[in-house]
């Protein structure tokens, strides 16, 4: 088997390097492609190639939480980690092979993985991971995932599957909290111990008894939008914009801290991790400074505006696509709170992407009427064109909340590449 | 042409449940669509175990997930059937979606074999044929509205718009008529409608409104709010007004931008 391995990897990588270079294919996942097309019984084989691993799953959260741990991990180990658009087997397929050596060696002590969550089940079906992280689970893309009772069926049977796991999960989402877990002592809960919790909107029955956990306390936002909080007698603080992230970081405290990693240490890799792509970093574009946020559904909408509520003369863009990627169904616009936009100190919205009349429309059902005559509101369906209107303007900032593909299009016209900053 | 004595109450019938895909502009809409025209709009919900309600004009039920639509089903059968047996007699104005609609029908099966009996109020059953996505009809649906109804959707908006009606489809059950007494909302022009066999949509009876259409349905198919608006008015006060034009261009260019993007040629 070893040798078939070693033969299959020396020809996946051939091939994807003739399909690159005679550019027929692309993209991350391209090696995961030929494998499933061509060699699918090797999947349970590759995938039991990768070393300690955290698979990390949830509605929000997935990316920023691989990268505050892939940060801690990886000052003193080798740390395998997927990028955010490849978190189905394909993409974890495509990062084993890709980082596979040619005699068939995976040299890496840790592997970071987020997933997708409908592929959970398929997943840690072949990966028997050391640890499950699960974010939170809102309600997401219903066109894609279904209802949300069924992504926590497929989270349930993945930990299910997993009896050996350490299973870290979000105390204060009930929907996550009411994962059962057998074996007792194989589970740690984080959570949130603020008054900003309110803002979450999580579903479902709040449990009368929650379950002990570890809690961030005192939390407080930063000018950079980062956050400050306190946990286990320490001062944390977050650089990436949005008090929602400390859910993050307290499971990246848990999980790092679980592997023995120094308290000291995760604190200072928390504090130096920038935001990942599209969670709140900043692109500067002729003089301009660009926040860019990544939305993709009503929970993160919400808790995107909520930490701009602040802002001065506020420049707003919402970019809204309708691909695949992004979810055919733009209902949930209905369901976010666009309503907070009356209490802001608005300039200009822009809206835009292949939906933009649907954004602007749901603007006008928003914005009181006094607003509507104070605000410019401006549809501009191409997003090279809000590019170039952006360039020419007077204004130094611009805050863009965009889904999917309209961030890879942004960055691609921006920087030529859709994935590197 | 309104005064105050103007005013609808709109009841929403199990907001915390049936609430998603967006319905939530459905509401939202017929109460900025009353308020720029100066008609008091009242919003009260019916909840779970309530067996108390006052009455409303309009009545409103969007879709919900499976386990919660269980618990809407036993609810509604014990304590909201007659009194929404009785409303219903009393020609109040009803906007069903999904979940609302399909729960109104004689049953439901899931797929599981599961049976819940619906209120029975509409001549038709459903059937969820498996737990699969493929099996869901899903994506962007443009209907053509039944021919019987677009007069009097052109005299409550004012006057003549479009024959179509554009939203997104996303449900598993599949919906059929059990008698004639019925007629479908819309024909199919685009997606699947009530069952990926027979290309109609929704229902009309009485007056009752039944739709798979999501989006939200009414935001940009304002002909259609004001249609639930205007024979809400009419039935209250009796008096032959026309409602006052608003400016929709908004409405209408995401009206289009669909039919646009889906191929459908229209001319208004």
């Amino acid at each position: 088997m070893e040798i078939l391995f070693v033969l299959t990897i020396w020809f996946v990588k051939s091939l994807t390097l003739i399909l690159r270079i005679t550019r027929r294919g692309r993209g991350t996942a391209l090696p995961g492609l030929i494998i499933e097309k061509y060699f699918p019984k090797l999947i349970p084989y590759i995938l039991q190639k990768s070393p300690y691993t955290i698979l990390i799953t949830g509605t929000n959260g997935k990316t920023t939480t691989r990268t505050f741990l892939n940060n801690i991990l990886q000052s003193n180990h080798k740390v395998l980690q997927n990028r955010s658009g490849s978190n189905l087997i394909r993409g974890i397929v495509s990062e084993i092979i890709s980082q596979t050596n040619i005699y068939g060696r995976l040299d890496y002590q840790f592997a970071v993985f987020e997933v997708e969550e409908a592929s959970m089940p398929k997943i840690t079906k072949y990966i028997k991971p050391e640890q499950i992280i699960v974010t939170n689970l809102f309600r997401d893309q219903l066109d894609a995932y279904g209802e949300v009772d069924r992504t926590q069926r497929f989270i349930q049977e993945a930990i299910d599957l997993s009896p050996n796991s350490l299973i870290i999960l979000n105390n204060d989402d009930p929907r996550v909290n009411s994962i059962k877990v057998v074996n007792a002592k194989n589970v740690l809960y984080f959570g949130i111990n603020d008054e900003l919790v309110n803002k979450f909107g999580y579903e479902g029955i709040k449990s009368k008894n929650k379950n002990d956990g570890e809690y961030a306390s005192n939390l407080r936002i930063l000018e950079n939008l980062g956050t400050s909080f306190d946990y286990d007698n320490q001062q944390f603080q977050i650089n990436i914009p949005g008090y929602f992230n400390v859910y993050n970081a307290m499971a990246s405290i848990l999980s790092a801290f679980s592997i023995g990693i120094q308290i000291e240490d995760i604190n200072h890799a928390l504090k130096a991790t920038k935001p990942a792509f599209g969670r709140g970093e900043i692109i500067n574009l002729n003089g301009k400074k660009l926040h860019i946020f990544l939305v993709k559904n009503p929970a993160g909408f919400n808790l995107n505006l909520d930490l701009l509520k602040n802002l001065n003369n506020l420049n707003l863009c919402l970019v809204l696509n309708d691909n695949t990627a992004d979810g055919k169904d733009v209902s949930w616009i209905w369901d976010s709170n666009l309503e907070l936009l009356n209490d802001f100190d608005l300039n200009t919205i822009f809206c835009c992407g292949s939906r933009s009349e649907d954004m602007l429309l749901r603007c006008k059902y928003a914005l009181n009427d006094e607003n509507m005559e104070s605000i410019n509101l401006i549809e501009i369906k191409e997003i090279h064109k809000l590019i170039e209107k952006i360039k020419v303007s007077e204004e130094k900032s611009y805050y863009l909340l965009l889904t999917y593909t309209a961030m890879l299009e942004l960055r691609k016209i921006i920087t030529g590449n859709s994935l590197n900053v | 042409m309104y005064n105050d004595k103007h005013k609808l109450k709109f009841v929403h019938l199990y907001p915390e449940e049936m609430n998603i895909y967006g319905d939530m502009g459905n509401v939202l809409t017929l109460k900025k669509r009353c308020e720029w025209r100066g008609i008091e709009f009242e919003i009260t919900n019916i909840n779970l175990n309530s067996n108390k309600f006052e009455q409303g004009d309009i009545y409103f039920m969007g879709g919900g997930q499976d386990n919660d639509m269980y618990k809407v089903f036993e609810d509604l059968q014990k304590y909201k059937n007659t009194f929404l047996n009785d409303e219903i007699a009393n020609n109040k104005q009803f906007l069903l979606i999904c979940g609302g609609f399909q729960l109104f029908g004689k049953y439901f099966i899931d797929f599981q074999g599961r049976q819940i009996s619906g209120l029975g109020i509409l001549p038709l059953e459903t059937k969820a044929p498996s737990d699969n996505l493929h099996d869901r009809c899903l994506g962007n649906l443009v209907t053509e509205i039944n021919p019987n109804l677009i007069e009097e959707v052109n005299k409550y908006y004012g006057k003549k718009s479009s024959n179509y009606l554009v939203g997104f489809e996303n449900h598993g059950g599949q919906t059929y008529f059990t008698d004639d007494s019925v007629s479908p909302l819309g024909k199919v022009i685009i997606g699947s409608g009530n069952n990926s066999k027979e290309m109609i949509e929704g229902v009309f009876y009485k007056n009752i409104i039944g739709s798979y259409m999501h989006g939200s349905l009414l935001p940009k198919n304002p002909h259609l709010a004001d249609f639930i608006i205007g024979r809400a008015l009419f039935r209250k006060y009796g008096e032959s007004f026309q409602l006052t034009t608003l400016n929709d261009s908004v409405e209408w260019n995401s009206h289009k931008a669909i039919l646009n993007k889906m191929g459908v040629t229209y001319n208004f």
